[in-house]
């Protein structure tokens, strides 16, 4: 048993093949040197920097050293991240559309190699380099303990959150490669996907260091990265991993089941991160004296009346970056013409609810298990947060207080039910691309040029709510956005019955004519 | 002998778009171990899709396929255990060597590493590739690489060979000697499905055939009972000096032996008065008779006057099969 699980870890002839190959030539050590270059160089630009400044003779020598030392290293790591954030996708994301243009799938798929090995050898080879690519800036950063001031603790934390964000990056460039017909567009929707992705890590890893720093507790940050690397990284890259996989059966649509069903272990995980998140920024806010709290680093008033403002904006942002993510993965799927047919259009949706449905991924097994996540979510994440800080309390000057739990209930099956819906819509025509589809709809509200407009757009989103002062909301806002969304759901849910009707009327006929189709002549 | 394949009722039907695309209409078919089955379409026929069905790389949506009493749907692992698939457009790796691109499929196949030496050798034997083991596998010429690609699906020793196309874009001799590997195949006993637009190269090592057109097989069976089929109208080709209308008018007269008469290489009469029709050409008569039958028309040609130059039969072909069972029209 121990020898077959050994045997399994050890013969990887994909890992054996790839690493021949990757480390032949020049390329991968141009790689390394300019990564290097940049690196060095952002180093040497702030220890000159800080040279100008400390010259003054007010600070403290070793005081100056420390600073320098943690000066160097944060430069060091927030630029690695971001080298790394970007070079990863470079890797990832052609290694299986490279293999689709250059006709070589076919090949290594008709080895007895199973899918889930193929997936993992491929993983393994691209992080083994990111690997050696972490391992080589070491030296660089070990400059900082020539000052003092940065302890192995801190480096070790920054390189375990290092490694997990590369593999996370490297299992969301390989679901990419798999889902997309060539490496340019592979690379395109992983560029654009792994913004939310670092954003999200980034504030992570901010908030943690924050923390610890300002309560000088070492521990708290050691815990980050732990916690960082088995509640997001590790899940996170198994559902994806579990996309890529089912993309590489013949028919992908027969295994959405694990996917699925990951995605439900990685919704649970992601909630217990983010109460943490809450419960560590919670003893933060208190325990700080005025003026150095989190709301300060947001640039917003510290006054007691406004204190869980954001506390709950970055709440907000967490969880509408969550849904980013997983809502389109889960209510998007592969649509079937010939089931709608054996079905019907009502038995259709209905029995995408069963496990059935689930792993054939009818796209409305999609909608139901995205109701079930996020009500999950919401529920516990929303309502033990609200209820905790008195949201549901609104005191407005007509009526005093009133409980605002009902609507905010009410808003959040609208948004269910629209955004579920709009999802069927878009996976009708664009299936798998709906997902880019609504991650772009989800970010560019944010980028409209008109303040009205963006205003009126951004108001859509019910976390946009938990922006504003939860003292001044507005029940009549609240109350339009429910409507607004119920409006969006039937809408699109009338145009799918509609879309679909037809579409199975055109299908009616048995075969199509081959001769109407178009072809090329052949000489 | 064994049944190895057997397909009953296969059909495929691709989207495209909004349409839909029936690739592949209801295939039977069955094969002893050992059997070459030469595949032969137009492009477009369908042929692909089928033997990408076969190695289990599609799933098809009706009908079943089996590969050795296992269903490339539910146990497509052990289907791949005992197949070997050459698909028809195929890619090699980047800066990567020879041995080790076989190296890497003979892990792939679970190969223990004691016995990978010695058996990439003996492929590299087999397709002479044996001098290039330590080049690059970019470096080598089309037809090498199709070897390799060759050497790679013999690498585990598969009961069933699926080839698709393997002759395409290769040059004369390139062929020639794919075609010799192929017959030394054939002597290990494999069973071979090799598809082809191209009908010459099957004919010499195929035992049976099968046409397939627009998704439905036309014609399929044993290569001796096709031509069996087709021989009851034979052609011969008759060049004449002189005569050439007494001769038309001739085999016209005799039915009993005649099918049809064409003439060759020239436009047919178009009954114009002023132009005098032509006394020399070429003519090609359907013969229906017994084989002893040819020197009864020769003679009464003879007899009449008409200066034969040459009188053959052509030989039945695939191409004639072909020709006779297709359309000419593609999906």
């Amino acid at each position: 048993m121990i020898r077959n699980v050994l045997a399994a870890l050890t013969d990887q002839p994909l890992l054996v093949r790839e690493m021949r190959t990757r480390m032949r030539g020049t390329r991968a050590y141009w790689i390394l040197f300019g990564y290097l270059l940049i690196l060095v160089l952002f180093v040497l630009f702030t220890y000159w920097a800080l040279l100008l400044r400390l010259s003054s003779p007010t600070t403290g020598h070793l005081r100056a050293a420390h600073e320098m030392s943690s000066s160097i290293f944060y430069t060091t790591i927030t630029v690695q991240f971001f080298l790394i954030l970007f070079i990863i996708p470079a890797i990832t994301s052609s290694s299986i559309a490279q293999e689709k243009e250059q006709q070589s799938l076919d090949l290594l798929l008709t080895t007895p190699l199973s899918r889930a090995r193929i997936v993992y050898g491929k993983l393994l080879s691209s992080t083994a380099f990111i690997l050696l690519m972490i391992a080589t800036s070491l030296p660089i950063v070990s400059i900082c303990f020539l000052f003092g001031g940065v302890s192995s603790t801190h480096i070790a934390t920054y390189y375990i959150f290092l490694i997990s964000f590369s593999l996370l990056s490297s299992a969301l460039g390989l679901m990419w490669s798999s889902l997309a017909k060539t490496s340019a567009q592979a690379a395109i929707f992983t560029y654009l996907s792994a913004v939310p992705l670092s954003l999200y890590s980034f504030s992570y890893v901010t908030t943690y260091s924050l923390a610890s720093t300002i309560t000088a507790n070492e521990g708290l940050l050691f815990k980050l990265a732990l916690e960082y690397l088995f509640l997001i990284a590790i899940p996170a890259s198994l559902c994806m991993n579990a996309v890529t996989w089912s993309r590489l059966h013949a028919d992908p649509a027969d295994h959405a089941g694990w996917p699925r069903l990951l995605f439900l272990l990685l919704n649970v995980l992601f909630i217990i991160s983010t109460v943490r998140i809450q419960v560590h920024g919670v003893g933060l806010n208190m325990a700080m004296p005025a003026g150095l709290g989190l709301s300060t680093l947001r640039g917003l008033p510290n006054t007691l009346s406004t204190s869980l403002n954001p506390l709950l904006s970055e709440f907000a942002g967490i969880w509408s970056s969550y849904l980013l993510i997983l809502i389109p993965c889960c209510a998007t799927g592969a649509l079937y013409p010939e089931d709608i047919a054996k079905l019907g259009f009502g038995r259709y949706l209905l029995s995408g609810w069963t496990w059935r449905g689930l792993r054939r991924a009818y796209p409305a097994s999609g909608i139901g298990y995205v109701t079930i996540l996020t009500l999950v979510a919401f529920l516990t994440v929303f309502l033990y947060l609200g209820w905790l800080h008195g949201l549901f309390n609104v005191i407005t000057a007509v009526s005093g207080p009133q409980s605002v739990l009902l609507p905010i209930l009410g808003l959040t099956f609208a948004y269910l039910l629209g955004l579920s819906c709009a999802c069927l819509l878009l996976s009708l025509y664009m299936q798998r691309f709906a997902i880019l589809a609504v991650w772009l709809c989800f970010g560019i509200p944010w980028l409209l040029p008109f303040p009205g407009l963006r205003e009126a757009v951004l108001q859509l989103l019910p976390s946009y709510l938990l922006f504003q002062n939860p003292r001044n909301l507005d029940l009549n806002a609240l109350f339009n956005v429910t409507i607004a969304w119920v409006l969006i759901g039937v809408v699109s849910l009338t145009l799918c019955w509609l879309l679909l009707r037809r579409h199975r009327i055109s299908q009616k006929p048995e075969f199509v004519n081959l001769s109407e189709v178009p072809h090329e002549p052949t000489s | 002998m064994t049944v190895i394949v057997q397909v009953k009722g296969l059909e495929k039907v691709y989207r495209v778009g909004r349409q839909k695309l029936h690739a592949v209409k209801g295939i039977d078919l069955e094969l002893e171990q050992g059997d070459i089955f030469g595949f032969i379409g137009p492009n477009g026929a369908g042929k692909t899709t089928t033997l990408k069905i076969l190695a289990t790389l599609l799933p098809p949506t009706a009908g079943t396929a089996l590969i050795a009493g296992h269903d490339v749907v539910t146990e497509p692992d052990a289907v791949r255990e005992v197949i070997g698939y050459m698909p028809d457009f195929f890619g090699v790796y980047d800066d990567i060597k020879v041995w080790e691109y076989l190296d890497f499929f003979a892990a792939a196949y679970r190969i223990p590493k004691a016995r990978r030496t010695g058996i990439i050798d003996d492929v590299l034997a087999l397709t002479d590739l044996t001098d290039k083991k330590d080049s690059y596998v970019e470096s080598l010429s089309r037809g090498m690489k199709q070897r390799l690609c060759l050497a790679k699906t013999l690498i585990h020793d598969p009961k069933v060979l699926l080839l698709d196309e393997p002759a395409s874009g290769l040059d004369p001799r390139a062929r020639i000697e794919l075609k010799e590997l192929l017959k030394e195949l054939q002597a290990m006993g494999k069973t071979i499905i090799v598809s082809s637009h191209i009908l010459p190269e099957m004919e010499e090592f195929c035992n049976k055939i099968g046409i397939i057109e627009r998704g439905e097989m036309v014609v399929a069976g044993e290569v001796q009972q096709i031509a069996r089929q087709i021989r009851g109208q034979q052609f011969i080709e008759i060049t004449i000096a002189d005569g050439l209308p007494i001769a038309e008018q001739l085999l016209h007269n005799m039915p009993e032996w005649v099918h049809s008469v064409q003439r060759c290489g020239m436009e047919s009469a178009n009954g114009d008065a002023s132009t005098p029709p032509p006394q020399r050409g070429t003519l090609r008569i359907g013969y229906i008779g017994a084989p002893e039958g040819e020197y009864e028309v020769l003679t009464a040609l003879v007899q009449a006057g008409v200066k034969v130059r040459a009188f053959h039969p052509v030989k039945t072909d695939l191409e004639d099969v072909f020709l006779r069972f297709t359309k000419g029209q593609v999906a």
